[in-house]
């Protein structure tokens, strides 16, 4: 990879192709790929790591006190706990809330 | 729904984590810090600041009501962000008292009532039961067995 991509990558803000950008040079100097098509990865590649990037920045500004997920919540521990794996998804998509109370 | 261990906390960070991979921002706060926070600033400004902060995620979750005895004014500083929150963002409450107990711990009914009026109306209660997943049982020791 040249000095130059890399200077133009961070001129234009899109250094975060830079990651894969060796792998993907080496991958179509094997096999060859249409140019729109590997213009198109690269780009790709771009959006994918912005979305970490911002994925990671929510997540840090969400400030959870443990990192919980449900895949590792004990759902057998109590019984009663089966009812919540109905929910096929977080309520935030409207105005809703949850209370949780004994 | 549940005593202390029943795994509130856990699976409202849990629902805040799946909310924010869809894309929605999330703020995660104990109910403790949240009213701290605000009862702490100087300036009517620097209040509406902080204010605004919890305003602002499309999901708040405040966590551990009922844990601790919270300051005077808590009432109503959580009313003013249930209240502008309400029918316009998500709240996620935990709380390991019952509802009705939420006029004494905010030490002040009015703004509880207002509060669970707002809170509860569209609102999922999803209530917990069982025991607590912190203390569980030490597995005792297999006796060896005897040799000859």
């Amino acid at each position: 990879m040249t000095n130059t991509i890399k200077q133009h990558a961070k001129t234009l803000r899109i250094s975060g192709l830079l990651s894969s950008l060796e792998l993907r040079l080496q991958e179509a100097e094997a096999n060859r790929p249409p140019y729109a098509g590997f213009q198109e990865l690269l780009l790709q590649d771009e959006i994918n790591i912005r979305h970490q990037r911002l994925l990671a920045r929510r997540h840090k500004s969400a400030d959870f006190r443990e990192p919980r997920s449900l895949d590792n919540f004990d759902f057998s521990f109590n019984p009663l706990l089966i009812v919540l794996e109905s929910m096929s998804s977080p309520p935030a998509s409207s105005s809703d809330n949850i209370v949780m109370f004994c | 729904v549940g005593p202390p261990g029943v795994g509130k906390s856990h699976l409202a960070q849990a629902i805040g984590l799946e909310a924010l991979k869809a894309g929605f921002v999330v703020l995660y706060r104990s109910i403790f810090d949240l009213v701290r926070e605000l009862l702490t600033q100087e300036t009517l400004s620097a209040e509406a600041r902080v204010l605004n902060k919890y305003l602002k995620p499309d999901l708040l979750i405040i966590d551990d009501m009922g844990l601790k005895i919270l300051p005077p004014k808590s009432g109503e500083i959580l009313l003013e962000i249930i209240m502008r929150r309400y029918e316009n963002r998500s709240t996620i409450m935990t709380s390991n008292r019952p509802i009705e107990e939420w006029g004494k711990l905010l030490s002040d009914v009015p703004a509880a009532s207002a509060i669970l009026d707002r809170l509860l109306h569209h609102a999922e209660v999803i209530a917990i039961t069982g025991r607590s997943y912190r203390v569980q049982p030490v597995p005792q020791p297999s006796t060896p067995k005897a040799s000859h």
